[in-house]
């Protein structure tokens, strides 16, 4: 089997892939991933699979028993479609259809890929509360690239948390969430030490009181590289959107947090916030932090804000003081950086300590 | 106990001089206190006997029991029995206080060649010292520093410093911002923690601490220097004269 590449299929099928002087993709390195082969694996022996489970594995999805709640359709893949969200639409292996009609409760989402992996599901969820736990596996010289969008009816609540730790591959993710009247999106990414993963997400809030979280969490040491775009946009009066993004990045990874928030003419008295906080640990590391706010409306409440330093020497020393030794010292003021996005990564702590202890 | 000889120091960015030839014996058993106007030095000096980094000592030396201390890191100054109880005391989220003490406590305990508390032991340990100072016991739930107003964390300090029982202990301005019930309750803290092998340096911008605790000596600090040694005396000397009155009469 010949190795194409993700450059060959898209001259094949006449698509340019993202310019790397587009806003958006300014520090990803495409030309990595254009490079990427695409060849798959033998297929893997499908494992048992969980209730309310769907397992991804390179162009195969299957699922687990479900709730009666929960109904799951499978697509014949379209072929190609725009390329609106580069990557994804080149190849749809997988196209889901997940519905929640008054569930609450758990559904789970593994994409593994030893080689090439992609989806295309659409979850709509109605009169539900849901918690969506997507788990990330891959292997170097592997490519998961997959689209996930939300659609939220009134009073639905929707929670994404994703784990991603120690993958070498590298991981292109859209998430579209279009959220209603007094529905709650939130969102909790982690990607620990992951050599090349990059999480787009675009949340709109097209009616009153809709709301949205988003956090994540990353840890860059050798090499890896993280990228999180975000683009939250009010479109309705009383909206609400919170988003809060912290890294700790050593040697010579590459982090970069470019988020937006867009609020629409007649989205009065919406209330926004956005912070990025970065620590770098030493001179090698390199965090992009463009946290940016387009606003048409007049009466709004937006606050974003930036950070991006060592460790601080004053709380060190106050813990050295204490008899705590450096090495002691500076984990307990990692651990307490990232302490509020930390409680909300309820899956990922034990994977996210042990990356802690790893750049330390 | 701690000796500082002509001690010369500096702003390590800077450079920028701030102890300027300074010498100062604090002796075991005893209460020291240092006065002086604000910027003449004082949580300078007070962070480099604990070895702030920010700080660089260019001349002189500071001793502890006859040895240099100069080239221990803060870690080790503190294992050797240097506390300090900082002005403006650290914030961390998500590190429960009582923990905190468990690890700095068995820290010590593991320097010098103990095992560590059990930890239902150390918690009725810290059940006791709470007590002992007037702290309500929910100051170990909480995280450290998290929230605490200023008085709150200049108690906190002090929980700390008899969980440790240092050698030397060095407070610096514990008594300001506290209310009079808090300060009685400090005061009451460090006498009952007073031991003929520790020695206390009190740093105070007013005498009114020193009523509650009685300092055996007084040291007018100025300009980088001690500028005068006496006893209590000084104090009320300094309290009526003020800092502008003292430095005409010399
Ligand atoms: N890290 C620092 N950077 C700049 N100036 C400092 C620093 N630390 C101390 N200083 C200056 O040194 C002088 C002494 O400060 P300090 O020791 O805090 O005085 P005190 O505690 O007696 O009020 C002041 O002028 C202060 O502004
Ligand atoms: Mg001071």
């Amino acid at each position: 089997m010949t190795a194409i590449t993700l450059a060959d299929q898209l001259l094949q099928h006449n698509l340019t892939p993202p310019q790397a002087n587009h806003e958006d993709w300014c520090y990803y390195d495409v030309s990595r991933v254009l490079a990427t082969p695409l060849t798959q694996a033998v297929a893997k022996p499908h494992r048992e699979v969980e209730p309310n489970t769907l397992y991804f594995f390179n162009d195969t999805c299957v699922w687990g028993a479900l709730d009666p709640a929960i109904t799951v359709t499978k697509q014949a893949a379209p072929p190609i479609a725009s390329t609106q969200n580069p990557f994804v639409q080149l190849k749809k292996d997988v196209t889901i259809q997940l519905e929640c009609q008054q569930f609450n409760g758990d559904i789970t989402l593994i994409y593994e890929a030893d080689g090439y992996q992609s989806s295309d599901v659409t979850l709509t969820g109605t009169d539900s509360t849901v918690r969506v736990h997507r788990r990330f596996i891959n292997t170097q010289k592997s490519l998961q690239n997959n689209q996930l969008a939300c659609h939220l009816t009134p009073g639905t609540s929707v929670t994404i948390v994703d784990t991603n730790a120690q993958n070498k591959g590298a991981i292109l993710d859209f998430m579209d969430v279009y959220v209603s009247q007094n529905a709650v999106f939130k969102a909790i990414n982690t990607a620990v030490l992951c050599a090349n993963a990059r999480f787009q997400s675009r949340v709109y809030l097209n009616q009153e009181t809709a709301q949205a979280t988003l956090h994540g969490l990353s840890i860059n040491g050798c090499g890896d590289q993280s990228f999180y775009n975000t683009h939250v946009h009010h479109n309705a009066p009383n909206t609400q959107s919170r988003q809060l993004f912290k890294s700790l990045n050593k040697n010579d990874s590459v982090f970069e947090y470019n988020g937006k928030v867009s609020v629409a003419p007649k989205a009065q008295q919406i209330d926004s916030y956005q912070l990025n906080q970065n620590i770098i640990l030493d001179e090698y590391a390199a965090v992009h932090s463009r946290p940016q706010l387009f606003i048409e409306a007049d009466d709004v409440q937006c606050s974003h804000g930036s950070t991006t330093g060592d460790i601080p020497s004053d709380a060190l020393f106050y813990l050295n003081s204490r008899g705590l030794n450096p090495l002691v010292s500076r984990s307990l003021l990692l651990k307490a950086f990232i302490q509020d996005v930390l409680t909300f990564a309820g899956d990922d702590t034990a994977a996210i300590m042990d990356g802690l202890d790893h750049i330390i | 106990m701690l000796t500082i000889n002509q001690l010369h120091a500096t702003i390590t960015e800077t450079e920028t001089p701030i102890i300027k030839g300074l010498d100062l014996t604090l002796e075991p058993g005893k209460i020291h206190a240092i006065m002086g106007p604000n910027g003449s030095g004082k949580s300078t000096l007070s962070k480099l006997i604990a070895g702030d980094e920010q700080y660089t000592v260019t001349s002189g030396d500071i001793q502890l029991n006859g040895q240099s201390i100069l080239e221990w890191d803060a870690t080790q100054r503190a294992l050797m029995g240097i506390f300090l109880a900082f002005q403006y005391p650290i914030e961390i989220p998500g590190v429960p206080n009582d923990e905190f003490l468990r690890m700095a406590y068995n820290a010590k305990q593991k320097h010098q060649g103990l095992e560590p508390m059990d930890p239902l032991v150390f918690q009725d340990h810290l059940q006791n010292v709470c007590q002992q100072l007037s702290i309500p016991e929910s100051f170990l739930e909480r995280e450290l520093n998290v929230g605490f107003s200023g008085g709150e964390k200049k108690r906190n300090e002090l929980l700390q410093l008899a969980v440790l029982k240092p050698a030397v202990a060095i407070l610096d301005e514990t008594d300001s911002g506290l209310d009079i019930d808090a300060l009685k309750h400090v005061a009451t803290g460090i006498r009952s923690l007073r031991q003929p092998t520790n020695t206390f340096l009190l740093i105070t911008h007013y005498q009114r601490l020193l009523t509650y605790v009685e300092p055996d000596y007084v040291h007018i600090m100025m300009d980088g220097r001690i500028v005068e040694t006496g006893d209590k005396s000084l104090a009320m000397a300094l309290d009526k004269s003020g800092y502008d009155g003292f430095v005409s009469a010399r």
